[in-house]
């Protein structure tokens, strides 16, 4: 029987919020079917990545300035993960079946886990994958930390393995260290390069999730909508300090509230939206919820989608988070203004000056 | 004096919750496109757990329990909370356009009290005396009735129960609530001599002509309404992905 194909992307940029970005792009793209389940095998500049509310009480802002340590959020992670140019970083998106319990999911972290383990394992050094799949261990201390992100049904296993990463920033850096902090370097008392890691990493993955690896390149859908991904979110204040950002980067967002199954009066409403915006396509993304079906995994709630849920306005025309139409067809001509001004109002913003937050 | 507008009293109850669920919707859909009348129904469904439209089975309902007794779990299209079905349940469910009603059902709070007047009323036709909170009937302390509603455009479905004399055990298994004796009470246990299911239908009839000036008349179910349902049912009440995807 064939196996079951991955693309093997070793791709990285030395700007952390660029990967960030690249890595949401690449998770988009395979939820679109655009792209391969993918294996990407990728290294940072010494940077702080989080996506905790309260990053700065296990952060010290100050020696980050000292060091040169750039902060940034990114989607999964729960804890701060610290990087360096010594850290192999790894993340697994595919595409998931639904899972029939939390320990059937649990399975899939750990098995994706075992690709990595079983690669250190292969230099000799014993380490054990927690019950969780959030870290691998040597006796004990931690040397690779990872987490998963859901967007729909594609999976975003992300984790970071210290190689030779530089262990006096990381305790100046962090706080409190959970665990001890080990890295292949000190385990093995011999200096490990990255890429013998990467190597070894591919052969292991293959064996341990049977499966087959290409090595391809980032596409070109990819690489662009990772560009719009950086410049309207990864690289703003918004995001990297209050954590918000638009559902749709660069684009405004219409929502198209409607009965499950939509009523005739909902087909026609999705059918005027549709045809007003059919000169828009590149500025506009339309979302059409169905009442009850729930919002998938990784998907943003807006303040207009939950009034119309919570107070019954069907069908309803949300923009931009804001409950413009409900329990009726807008007129043409009142709908097609409506969306022009929120066009209008949306200026890129202000990119990071500075490489620091906080 | 207006003429007092005519509803159609609907008595119908399918075996299946999942059908008696996409009723509901149907009588809605076609009410707004003017094929149905206003309605009032009465149903009962037989031992099922029905979730809220937002809720997550997994959290609210002990579902090892409920395969162990064979009680299966739906959704229904309106919000609120889980409540447990059996035949000692008695549901009732008002169809109609906003425009049959004169009161201002624009304030969803304010309407609940209109709506669960007319329960209140026939209760107290049975020598009841309740009250309501929100969108729950008590009596003294404790509940009774909770009812729910889902809009479509400019109709709205009004779904209460009425405990009746519901196994309160199998309840408290199956939705994870403890002391329920205490928070909940049938209506058979508040009255002094046994009063048939008809007779309190009889004065739920009477509390609604009162409170919501209308005349009731028995009616069936269209065939256009026999279509949409078993389409709601085959595209969502019946469905899993409807029930559990989330």
């Amino acid at each position: 029987m064939a196996k079951t194909k991955w693309r093997l992307l070793d791709y990285s940029v030395p700007n952390p919020k660029m990967n960030l970005a690249i890595e949401e792009a690449i998770l988009k793209s395979r939820n679109e079917e655009n792209s391969p389940d993918t294996l990407r095998l990728w290294q940072n500049s010494i940077s702080i990545l989080f996506s905790d509310r309260h990053y700065d009480t296990k952060v010290d802002l100050e020696a980050c300035r000292k060091h040169g340590v750039e902060i940034a959020r990114r989607l999964s992670l729960r804890k701060v993960l610290y990087n360096d140019s010594g850290s192999l970083n790894f993340s697994d998106i595919i595409k998931v079946e639904k899972f029939k319990s939390s320990q059937d999911m649990i399975n899939t972290f750990t098995r994706l886990y075992e690709g990595v383990a079983e690669g250190i394992r292969g230099l000799g050094v014993k380490v054990k994958v927690d019950p969780y799949g959030e870290h691998l261990t040597v006796e004990d201390k931690k040397i690779s930390e990872a987490a998963p992100y859901f967007f729909h049904e594609i999976l975003l296993f992300s984790g970071t393995l210290f190689v030779n990463t530089d262990l006096t920033i990381l305790r100046n850096v962090l706080k409190a260290e959970e665990m001890l902090t080990t890295t292949l370097n000190l385990e093995l008392n011999r200096s490990v390069d990255v890429n013998e890691v990467k190597g070894l990493l591919k052969r292991t993955f293959e064996k341990e999730l049977d499966i087959e690896f290409k090595i391809q390149g980032l596409t070109e859908y990819e690489q662009k909508t990772a560009d719009t991904l950086y410049k309207w979110k990864y690289s703003t204040d918004e995001w990297n300090i209050k954590g918000k950002a638009s559902p749709t980067p660069g684009k405004t967002l219409i929502e198209v509230f409607v009965a499950h199954p939509p009523t005739s009066m909902c087909n026609q409403l999705i059918e005027l939206v549709k045809d007003v915006t059919a000169d828009l396509q590149e500025k506009v993304e339309i979302k059409i919820w169905r009442r009850g079906l729930g919002i998938p995994p990784g998907e943003t709630i807006t303040p207009g989608l939950k009034k119309a849920a919570k107070e019954s306005v069907i069908p309803a025309i949300i923009v931009n988070g804001k409950l413009k139409f409900g329990k009726g067809i807008p007129l043409r001509h009142e709908l097609r203004a409506t969306i022009l001004q929120e066009l209008e109002t949306l200026m890129p913003p202000v990119p990071l000056g500075t490489t620091f937050i906080g | 004096m207006k003429d007092q507008r005519h509803w159609r009293l609907l008595d119908y109850s399918s075996k299946n919750p999942a059908m008696n669920l996409a009723i509901e919707e149907a009588i809605l859909r076609c009410r707004l496109e003017g094929k149905s009348s206003d309605t009032l129904r009465f149903w009962r469904n037989p031992p099922s757990i029905v979730i809220g439209c937002f809720q997550n089975p997994w959290k609210e309902v002990n579902l090892a329990i409920c395969k162990e007794l064979g009680i299966s779990v739906f959704r229904r299209a309106s919000g609120g909370g889980t409540v447990y079905h059996d035949y000692g349940n008695l549901n009732y469910s008002l169809i109609f356009h906003k425009s049959s009603l004169e009161a201002n059902l624009d304030d969803i709070e304010k309407s609940y009290d209109i709506f669960c007047g007319g329960v209140i009323e026939g209760l107290k036709m049975l020598g009841v005396n309740a009250y309501n909170r929100g969108n729950s009937i008590m009596i003294g302390e404790r509940k009774i009735s909770g009812s729910a509603q889902h809009r479509l455009y400019d109709v709205i479905l009004h779904h209460g129960t009425l405990m009746v004399n519901v196994d309160l055990h199998a309840l408290e298994h199956t939705l994870n609530i403890s002391n329920v004796e205490k928070h909940l009470v049938n209506l058979m246990t508040t009255l002094s001599e046994n009063v048939s299911l008809g007779k309190i239908k009889k004065a739920i009839i009477k509390g609604f002509e009162k409170t919501l000036y209308v005349k009731f008349e028995k009616g069936l179910l269209t065939p256009e309404e026999w279509r949409v349902t078993r389409m709601l049912h085959d595209m969502k009440y019946g469905t899993s992905e409807y029930i559990f995807n989330r």
